[in-house]
């Protein structure tokens, strides 16, 4: 398990499971204190993590997330994540971090406990997740105002940065000029782009219709020709047909 | 001179045009000639005899090739095509000129194959079917010999007799044997007696070439005809079973004879089931090496007698010939046609060998037409309708003696077609075909009336009626079947071969809306005696006959057909006594028409005495007289709305006009299905389909930002096809339906997706203030990615709405590209949308097809108790279900729940997905455009008329889906004419995606093992009950946690008063948590294992899991492996255990135990 540190949780059941953990490379990560950990029970939360960090020099977590599982905001605490799946934990600072690390290294062998009771299961857990997915309509009424208005301002400030982009006046007294063009919308993309397909099949169709077929003795040749491999050409399809049915038995009724 | 010059060069030109052709035709006579005198043709045994002498053979079969190459064109022309591609395969480049020529050649068969025969393609499967059928030469050859020595021992036979009753039985047990017959008293004036046959022949379909092979250990029959002398005979005895009795002794000879001779079995057996018994040679002998055990033939000695013996006048169809002594004289046409059948067998074979010989496609359309019949259960013996190959033949051979029915030069495929066009078009009760069986053949057969109201084929020379064998109820019923066959046949699009001869599908569960098997027994009031005697073969048969009379009279026009088949064919020893058997069942076949459940009988109207008479005397305390809404008064009988009238109606004329005692073991195959059928009616969603058009009309008249066009279903209880659909009031996990609102159509839906999310919410939160006046309650969600809202109606009701508008389908393809789900978002969101579209189409079917909804309904029962419902989207089980409506072939649409499922099942466990899709045509009206004979079908059969270019598309459709998923991710393919052509792997993807094959393959083998025992009338429970040994381990859920579902379908009017309870109460109410259980650990162990449930019902309790193969090999460790991991030295493996506890943990108090195998 090359990069990873291999740690044993044992399991209330009696049977261990094992977490891989290694300092996150991501460089996004702001700080050196954000852990990578892979194989996480599927019921992993925030609580277990902090549990478990507890149990490895007491190190402190600021936050936890799944990778790969979208955040519910109003379920965090019950979020689940996939089999195997991975996790970053963010601690508080780089010797944390580091000190989980390590400690992980040292109880590679012996393992350490995994507090399953703090998972919450069951029929309770699915009645407030169902739960949760109705927030009281005030409440909703409000987050749906709030984010309008902000969508709105967003709205405006886009056209402004449009407009006075226009006119802005660089350091040698230049008038950058731009072009003219609104932002198009996907509606707008989606019936240009059918559009111009529309134009080129009827501008195919109508180059045929100018076209005279039958004018020509060559061109009434060639139809009957064409005519001609056509049927030959299904002809042999027709006799591969039936000789793969034969092959296949079909043709014993019985 | 220049005139006769360019004559010449006229006439040139056209030979040289001809010459290739008629050398072809010439190369082709000669391989002819070849293969006919590879293969000895056995007509008589006057042939046989001289079979070493080469030479006479030789010209013989010169003279008939050179007959044939004349009127063999047709033939001829079609087998070029063969020959040239062989000369084509060498490709030298040089020859490219003659290459073009042979090509104009081949195009020219080609076309001509297409003119002749339906298409290139079903010529050249008539072709290589009729190859498969041919018996092996080997064996042709073989019993050439036995018949020769079966020949020379007839002929060796001493004479015997005269004898008198008492003599001739005990002549008949001093050679241990018995004689075939109902004894005659012994004081019966006329004598017995055996003296040499005036010839012995080799007759019927063998000598005529026209017989196929036998699948397994059945045999062909070989018929020997042994021409008894006139001497025996006097001119009188035609009547009162005279002729029948001398024949009898006669054929005691032969036995006794061929016994004493032979080294093989040998006994008696009734020609056909009806009255002429005959000897019935069976190779048992291993060392036989011309007639063991292994021949494919048997041997039958038929003793006939020539055809001026008797007047044939005398036998005509309408004349008595059995004075019984009650006095009355009916018809015996059964008995009289029997004895014309002996004295006009040489006469036959002559006739038909001559129409052979002329009609040079003759012996190979008769061999479709025998195994047509075959593949839909029909035979020669009386008990399987008397309609077998030989009829077929006669039949053909009576039609082209009519320019206006069939010509001699006719491809086998026209002829065919021709006779089944006949069968299906004709009524023979109502007028008699007529024709000469001279051997100067003429044309001049026609129809004449009928006054016999017995399907009747003339021979205007002999008064032989061919088809006087044919029982009523096949007649209707081959009629039936010839209907169905020539709209196959009239199939422009799609390849009907495989249907049409290659299929069985004769299995009465299939065929026919209800199986009723009844036990034979004494008929009360009607014993079988005197006139009864003189006008069935047997008891069975009379029995038959009854039991068809009372149904068709009781059922009336609720049936269409009605089949009663029986076991015939029962040989017996030729020392023990001929008995007529009263045991076994006859086997009854119903094909309801649409309305066959009406509860109430409309009888003859009140003034008509005599008709009202008949009908209170049929129906007993059954019938009632009743004054109707038009005023109108009539005898009626009334039947109980819940449970099948037909089956009621079955029940009570069985019991009152066969015998009380039959009902005991009475079998009804329906009987089983109106258990499973739960009391869930197509009203029940026309409830909840009413709800819905009262809360769009209610949403209507509130004032919105913007208006709503419309609200539309998408969920299975509102299109008829939910296994158990909500109840008002009655609050549980499925208790909201989804459906889907749209607004007029607007730009300014923004385009991004959380605010798209947002602004629904926002128009959802105004539906909701502004609905509460209306009487709805409105209860607002926003499950952290789209916004939907719960709907509660006055009505009791509850609704799951959705908003989508014409920007989500933007938003979908811009912005969730780059995602691994990528795809399975795209379909998911694309199923969301189409979920009306496919509403509308199963709704359409609902009121189409009535049944429809009902065996959807069993159909999903079905997969929910194999724990299959869940593999796939329901809508994919809805299409499927349809198949047996809307492509019907080789049946007609099934007119009971029973046998729609059947087909379904039947379907299933028969379809080759992998390079079969299923295409359906939905629509009804066909094409103006098309053929007349198409347009106007015969029969009701379904899916027939599909219009070529939209068959060719959804064809294309499947090959470019196969193209793009080589892999068979998504194995089936099911379109329909109404969704977009691409659209077949829509609702046909597997839940687990990666699991396709194995989850398609699982339901074929579901559906072999239901369909195993529907066939075996197994234990009808058992098609229910699921074995849970396939699984790896199975999670038991508590009891208590599982909803349990009220069953008070019953009296839905009874209980629409009701409350809600508060928000937080209904959405506690509506939680499902079992469901969300199985979900959730699909979802997050779906690299680990597949999870089955019965997810409709949820009454097992159980969700059994299975670990995939491919997870359980041990791995490389990569981050993104799917499921949990146990280190394994360098490589990791499938954690079960912790996987196991895990689930443990997720499903906490849900879980009772969990079962690890």
């Amino acid at each position: 398990m090359s990069g990873y540190e291999t740690l044993p949780l044992k399991m209330p059941k009696g049977n261990t499971h094992y977490l891989y953990m290694k300092k996150d490379d991501n460089s996004a990560a702001s700080e050196d204190s954000t852990i990578f950990v892979c194989n996480l029970p599927a019921d992993s939360t925030l609580s277990h993590i902090k549990a478990l960090c507890q149990s490895l020099g007491g190190s402190i977590v600021e936050s936890f997330e799944w990778v790969n599982v979208s955040r519910n905001v109003r379920a965090e605490s019950l979020t689940h994540g996939l089999s195997g799946g991975c996790g970053r934990i963010h601690m508080v600072d780089a010797a944390s971090c580091n000190r989980v690390l390590s400690q992980a290294k040292k109880n590679a062998t012996c393992g350490v406990k995994w507090d399953a009771k703090l998972t919450i299961g069951g029929k309770q857990r699915y009645q407030l997740l169902w739960k949760y997915c109705f927030p009281a309509p005030d409440d909703l009424q409000a987050e749906v105002d709030y984010f309008m208005e902000e969508f709105a301002a967003r709205e405006e400030e886009e056209k402004k940065v449009e407009k006075t982009g226009r006119t802005v006046v660089d350091a040698d007294g230049f008038t950058t000029v731009v072009k003219t063009q609104k932002k198009k919308s996907l509606a707008m993309q989606e019936a240009a782009k059918q559009q111009a397909e529309e134009m080129k099949l009827a501008e195919i169709k109508r180059r045929e219709k100018r076209e005279k077929k039958d004018f020509y003795r060559f061109q009434i040749r060639e139809y009957k020709k064409e005519q001609m491999t056509d049927m030959l050409t299904k002809f042999k399809e027709d006799q591969e047909k039936v000789k793969q049915y034969k092959e296949s038995g079909r043709f014993n009724p019985y | 001179m220049i005139w006769i010059i360019f004559k010449r060069i006229l006439h040139n030109t056209i030979m040289g045009v001809k010459r290739p052709l008629s050398k072809a035709s010439q190369h082709e006579s000669q391989s002819k000639k070849v293969k006919s005198e590879a293969k000895p043709e056995i007509t008589s045994l006057a042939d046989l005899e001289s079979e070493d002498d080469d030479s006479e053979d030789d010209s013989e079969d010169d003279s008939g090739a050179d007959d044939d190459s004349d009127e063999d064109k047709f033939s001829d022309k079609e087998e070029e095509i063969s020959d040239n591609e062989h000369e084509e395969k060498p490709g030298r480049v040089s020859k490219k000129k003659a290459k073009l020529q042979l090509s104009a050649a081949e195009i020219k068969a080609a076309k001509e194959a297409a003119e002749l025969f339906k298409s290139n393609i079903f010529k050249m499967q008539i072709d290589e079917l009729l190859k498969e059928l041919d018996v092996d030469e080997k064996h042709t050859k073989r019993i050439g010999k036995m018949l020769h020595r079966v020949h020379s021992i007839i002929a060796e036979i001493p004479k015997a007799g005269p004898f008198d009753v008492s003599r001739a039985s005990k002549w008949a047990s001093s050679q241990q044997v018995e004689i075939p017959w109902n004894r005659p008293s012994d004081k019966t004036q006329y004598k017995f007696a055996f003296a040499k046959p005036s010839d012995v022949n080799v007759v019927g379909s063998f000598a005529l070439g026209s017989v196929n092979r036998l699948p397994g250990k059945e045999r062909v029959a070989v018929d020997v005809s042994v021409t008894m002398p006139r001497e025996l005979f006097q001119e009188k005895d035609f009547l009162n079973n005279r002729y029948l009795h001398k024949r009898a002794f006669y054929l005691t000879v032969l036995a006794a004879a061929l016994k004493k001779e032979l080294d093989c079995s040998v006994s008696y057996e009734t020609l056909d089931d009806d009255i002429r018994p005959v000897v019935v040679l069976r190779g048992i002998n291993k060392s036989d090496t011309d007639f063991g055990p292994k021949s494919p033939f048997y041997i039958r000695i038929l003793p006939v007698i020539e055809e001026d013996v008797f007047d044939t006048k005398k036998l005509a169809p309408g004349r008595n010939c059995l004075r019984s002594k009650d006095g009355e004289e009916p018809p015996t046409p059964l008995y009289n046609s029997a004895i014309l059948a002996d004295m006009t067998t040489t006469r036959y074979l002559g006739f038909l060998k001559k129409t052979a010989k002329i009609v040079p496609a003759f012996v190979a359309a008769w061999r479709l037409g025998s195994l047509w019949l075959r593949q839909r259960g029909f035979s020669g013996a009386v008990g399987q309708g008397g309609f077998g190959a030989m009829e077929f033949g006669m039949l053909m051979a009576a039609l082209l003696r009519s320019k206006q029915q069939l010509h001699a030069g006719y491809s086998s495929y026209q002829l065919f077609k021709g006779v089944v066009r006949f069968l299906a078009i004709e009524d023979l009760t109502r007028q008699t075909w007529t024709y000469s069986s001279a051997l100067e053949l003429s044309n001049d057969a026609h129809f004449e009336d009928n006054d016999t109201r017995l399907p009747c084929v003339l021979d205007s020379d002999t008064g032989l009626n061919i088809i006087a064998k044919v029982q009523p109820w096949a007649y209707d019923l081959i009629k039936h079947e010839s209907r169905v066959s020539f709209d196959l046949l009239s199939d422009t699009t799609v390849d009907r071969f495989g249907l049409l001869f290659l299929r069985y599908i004769a299995e009465p569960k299939l065929y026919f809306d209800e199986v009723v098997r009844v036990p034979v027994t004494e008929i009360e009031g009607h014993p079988f005696t005197g006139s009864k005697k003189v006008q069935f073969s047997s008891f069975g048969n009379f029995f038959a006959n009854n039991v068809y009379a009372v149904l068709k009279q009781g059922l009336d026009d609720r049936v269409a057909c009605v089949s009663v088949s029986m076991e015939t064919g029962q040989a017996w020893d030729i020392d023990a006594k001929f008995e007529t058997s009263t045991t076994g069942e006859v086997s009854v076949g119903l094909l309801f028409t649409a309305d066959c459940n009406r509860t109430v009988t409309h009888g003859p109207a009140n003034d008509d005495a005599e008709a009202c008479e008949a009908f209170r005397d049929f129906w007993g305390d059954k019938a009632e007289l009743r004054r109707f809404a038009d005023g109108s008064i009539k005898e009626t009988t009334v039947w109980n709305g819940r449970g099948l009238v037909t089956s009621q109606i079955i029940r009570f004329v069985l019991e009152n006009h066969v015998s009380p005692s039959c009902l005991a073991d009475l079998y009804l195959s329906s009987d089983n299905y109106q258990t499973m059928i739960t009391e869930v009616t197509d009203a029940h969603s026309k409830l909840i389909s009413e709800a819905l058009v009262n809360l769009t009309a209610a949403v209507n008249r509130i004032e919105l930002p913007l208006v709503v066009k419309n609200i539309l279903p998408a969920s299975s209880a509102l299109r008829s096809t939910d296994v158990s659909p909500a109840l008002p009031f009655e609050l549980n996990g499925d208790f909201f339906c989804d459906a889907i609102v749209q607004f007029e159509s607007s730009s300014r839906w923004p385009e991004e997706i959380e605010a798209m999310e947002k602004t629904k919410l926002a128009f959802l939160l105004d539906m909701r203030k502004k609905l509460a006046d209306q009487g709805y309650r409105v209860i607002v969600g926003f499950n952290d990615k789209q916004a939907f809202a719960l709907v509660l109606t006055p009505e009791g009701f509850g609704f799951r709405l959705h908003i989508i508008t014409e920007t989500d389908e933007l938003l979908v393809k811009h912005f969730v590209k780059d995602n691994a789900n990528a795809a399975l978002r795209h379909l998911a969101f694309r199923q969301f949308n189409d979920a009306p579209n496919h509403t509308r189409l199963i709704t359409t079917m609902t009121t189409r097809y009535p049944l429809y909804g009902a065996t959807v309904r069993l159909v999903k029962a079905w997969l929910d108790a194999h724990f299959m419902t869940a593999a796939f989207p329901q809508e994919l089980w809805e299409l499927i279900a349809l198949q047996p409506f809307v492509s019907s072939a080789p049946y007609v649409p099934p007119q009971s729940i029973s046998c729609a499922f059947n087909r379904v099942i039947a379907f299933l466990a028969r379809w080759n997905w992998k390079e079969n899709p299923l295409l359906l045509d939905v629509e009804v009206h066909p094409d103006p455009s098309r053929e007349l004979a198409v347009q106007e079908n015969l029969s009701d059969v379904t899916g027939t008329t599909t219009d070529s270019a939209v068959h060719a598309q959804m064809t294309a459709a499947f090959a470019k889906h196969r193209h793009l998923d080589p892999a068979l991710r998504v194995p089936l393919f099911v379109a329909t004419t109404r969704t977009k052509v691409e659209d077949g792997a829509l609702w046909s993807a597997p839940k687990h995606e990666g699991a396709g094959i194995m989850l398609s393959g699982r339901l074929t083998a579901l559906a072999k093992a239901a369909k195993q025992v529907i066939d075996t009338d197994g234990q009808f429970e058992s098609l229910f009950s699921t074995s849970l040994a396939p699984y790896d381990f199975t999670i038991k859920l508590r009891k208590d946690q599982v909803p349990k579902k009220t069953s008070k379908y019953k009296n839905l009017q009874a209980i629409v008063k009701g409350t809600f309870p508060n928000d937080d109460g209904v959405v506690a109410n509506s939680c499902n948590e079992a469901r969300r259980f199985y979900d959730e650990i699909s979802n997050t162990y779906a690299g680990a294992c597949l999870f089955f449930s019965d997810v409709l019902a949820m009454d097992s309790g159980v969700i059994a899991g299975m670990w995939l193969p491919e997870a359980k090999e041990p791995r490389k460790f990569r981050v993104n492996l799917e499921y949990a991991t146990v280190p394994d030295g360098s490589k990791v493996t499938l954690d079960q255990e912790g996987i196991i506890s895990e689930i443990k943990r997720i499903g906490g108090d849900l879980i009772n135990k969990v079962d690890v195998k």
